[in-house]
């Protein structure tokens, strides 16, 4: 998990994380975050936490458990976040069921042009944001 | 594309309608090419990711609208790529049929029309911010964001704002203002009357952003040039009294009726005069370097926070004479963000505008200087800082350019009468 820093708010990067624990690791550190309810930004600013934004395409190479762990990712990202941007495919469905089954309320995103989404990602962060991407969705899977 | 919606069904803040909104930009004004960093930057990309089909329309210097997908890349007006398509592309038509909508010739026998739903402006300065959009996007019956054509026509011109937030009880620096026609007859008697003002003054073109054609004078002797210069751009002239102790402040406001005001911000220059350079030239490409420089822990020019704004260094959120700020006492830093929503209010803006003060740090006066009924890039970095994010700052502003479409929809314009009966 990388950290940058872009306009006050903190972008972490855990692209290179594709399983269910890893998803639970980065809900976990986000709601230990949550609590402490501020972070630190290189200027020596303690800058109060403002929303957490979770972005992820959801898993690939599932096999037969590819809709329940999608699903099992919405309920744990429903726990924490209050922005998530889904990456459109396939199992997008399924984080959207996830999400309704812990009762979530936040603002959804789904994006069907993840290079767009990218490069213009600074214009969704606002200071005291957190945004985790998680997951890369290969091309080889579209 | 991205489709933004909210999964509780309480909460319908966000319409979640895929929208065709046509985003103007460039034009026929001073500020054509800042047109082009607004649109490119602020809007287009959010309104793409809260899922809008964005319609650009690029307006040339000589008045003419196109429609390129090219058009929405900064490099287009880099390599010449511009020029290439002004040649080979026709310029688009419109069809006011109730509907507004844009022809484009695709060939001699292929065209193509796309009805417009929503027009988000992003064009500075004449033509365009100073109403003249507004009226014709009135005339068609197109919801569109921002000031509508009296307050954007008020807010343009610096003598009228200046006369209405006064009647409205806000202060305003003692000034003059006069026509080219009077300059051009009477230069001594004018001459005279601003020497009464006391040095030292600026001198302004009213109709201009920018702070293009704007000079500070020291002394009588540099009057006559400074206001040839103002009377290049503009057919009247405003010469201010400079206020004495102070602070540069300004303050981005958005909403209708209910206001949301974003953080009070001071422009740090390393003169006295934020002008067209400072603004521009000097801070923009630095601003951006920079944004990693500040983030590091690089502190802006005078030792604060400086935190890069949409047009260099500024310090964000203001920290007033008084020792007032955003978290600290309020003092200043609260009469600052009411003088604006007051100014906000006389003008009579909608959505969005940045309304400029002049604060006297030692007589605690705070003073309007003028309002900008489209500021720059939206003042996006501002809001961000305030805690919404450029996605939702347009999103905002999406949605009260409807709210306020579906207001006077509800008036009635025009009715039956008996009038021509009589002829």
């Amino acid at each position: 998990m990388e950290p940058q820093f872009i306009k006050e708010a903190v972008l972490i990067d855990d692209t290179y994380n594709g399983n269910l624990e890893g998803v639970r690791a980065g809900v976990y550190f986000l709601q230990q975050l949550k609590k402490r309810g501020s972070f630190l930004a290189p200027s020596g600013e303690e800058i109060k936490i403002n929303r957490v934004i979770f972005v992820t395409p959801g898993l690939v190479e599932q096999g037969p458990k590819q809709e329940k762990n999608n699903r099992a990712v919405g309920r744990a990202i429903g726990e924490v976040a209050d922005v998530v941007v889904l990456m459109q495919n396939s199992v997008t469905g399924a984080i959207e069921q996830g999400l309704n089954d812990v009762g979530w309320s936040g603002e959804l995103v789904i994006s069907d042009n993840p290079l767009e989404f990218y490069e213009n990602l600074s214009a969704m962060l606002a200071r005291g944001d957190i945004m985790l991407m998680q997951n890369d969705w290969t091309d080889n899977y579209e | 594309m991205a489709e933004s919606r909210n999964l509780s069904e309480s909460n319908s803040s966000t319409p979640g309608k895929s929208l065709v909104v046509a985003v103007p930009f460039g034009g026929r004004s001073a500020e054509h090419d800042v047109s082009i960093v607004t649109a490119l930057v602020a809007i287009i990309p959010p309104l793409r990711l809260l899922g809008h089909t964005v319609l650009p329309i690029y307006i040339s210097k000589d008045g003419r609208w196109f429609s390129d997908p090219r058009l929405t890349n900064i490099k287009t007006y880099q390599n010449g790529t511009l020029e290439t398509i002004l040649e080979t592309t026709r310029p688009l038509r419109l069809e006011l049929d109730g509907t507004f909508s844009l022809i484009s010739q695709k060939t001699r026998w292929k065209k193509a029309k796309k009805t417009v739903d929503l027009v988000f402006p992003a064009l500075h300065g004449t033509y365009g911010e100073d109403g003249s959009l507004m009226g014709f996007l009135r005339m068609a019956g197109v919801p569109f964001v921002g000031c509508d054509l009296a307050a954007s026509a008020v807010a343009m011109d610096k003598v009228l704002s200046k006369e209405v937030v006064r009647a409205a009880g806000l202060l305003t620096p003692e000034s003059r203002a006069f026509s080219k026609v009077e300059w051009q007859t009477q230069p001594e008697k004018i001459l005279e009357s601003l020497k009464k003002l006391g040095f030292p003054l600026f001198v302004k073109p009213p109709h201009l952003g920018s702070s293009i054609g704007i000079t500070r004078v020291e002394k009588a002797s540099e009057l006559g040039a400074a206001i040839d210069v103002a009377l290049f751009y503009d057919d009247k002239c405003l010469v201010e009294r400079a206020v004495a102790n102070l602070t540069e402040v300004t303050v981005p406001v958005i909403g209708n009726d209910q206001l949301q005001v974003g953080l009070v911000e001071r422009p740090l220059n390393s003169g006295e005069f934020f002008d067209f350079e400072t603004k521009y030239l000097r801070g923009g490409k630095g601003g951006k370097k920079s944004a990693g420089a500040s983030l590091s822990g690089a502190s802006g020019a005078t030792g604060a926070t400086g935190t890069p704004g949409s047009q260099g260094y500024s310090e964000l959120p203001a920290v007033l004479p008084d020792g007032s700020s955003k978290n600290g006492p309020r003092g200043l830093y609260q009469a600052c963000e009411l003088a604006a929503q007051a100014a906000y209010c006389a003008i009579g803006c909608a959505g969005i505008a940045r309304v400029d003060l002049l604060v006297d740090g030692k007589a605690k006066k705070i003073y309007f200087n003028e309002i900008n009924p489209l500021p720059g890039s939206l003042y996006a970095h501002n809001f961000a800082a305030a805690g919404m994010s450029n996605v939702d700052l347009v999103g905002r502003l999406v949605e009260l350019a409807l709210e306020r479409a579906a207001a006077e929809s509800q008036l009635e314009r025009a009715f039956a009468t008996s009038f021509l009966r009589q002829f």
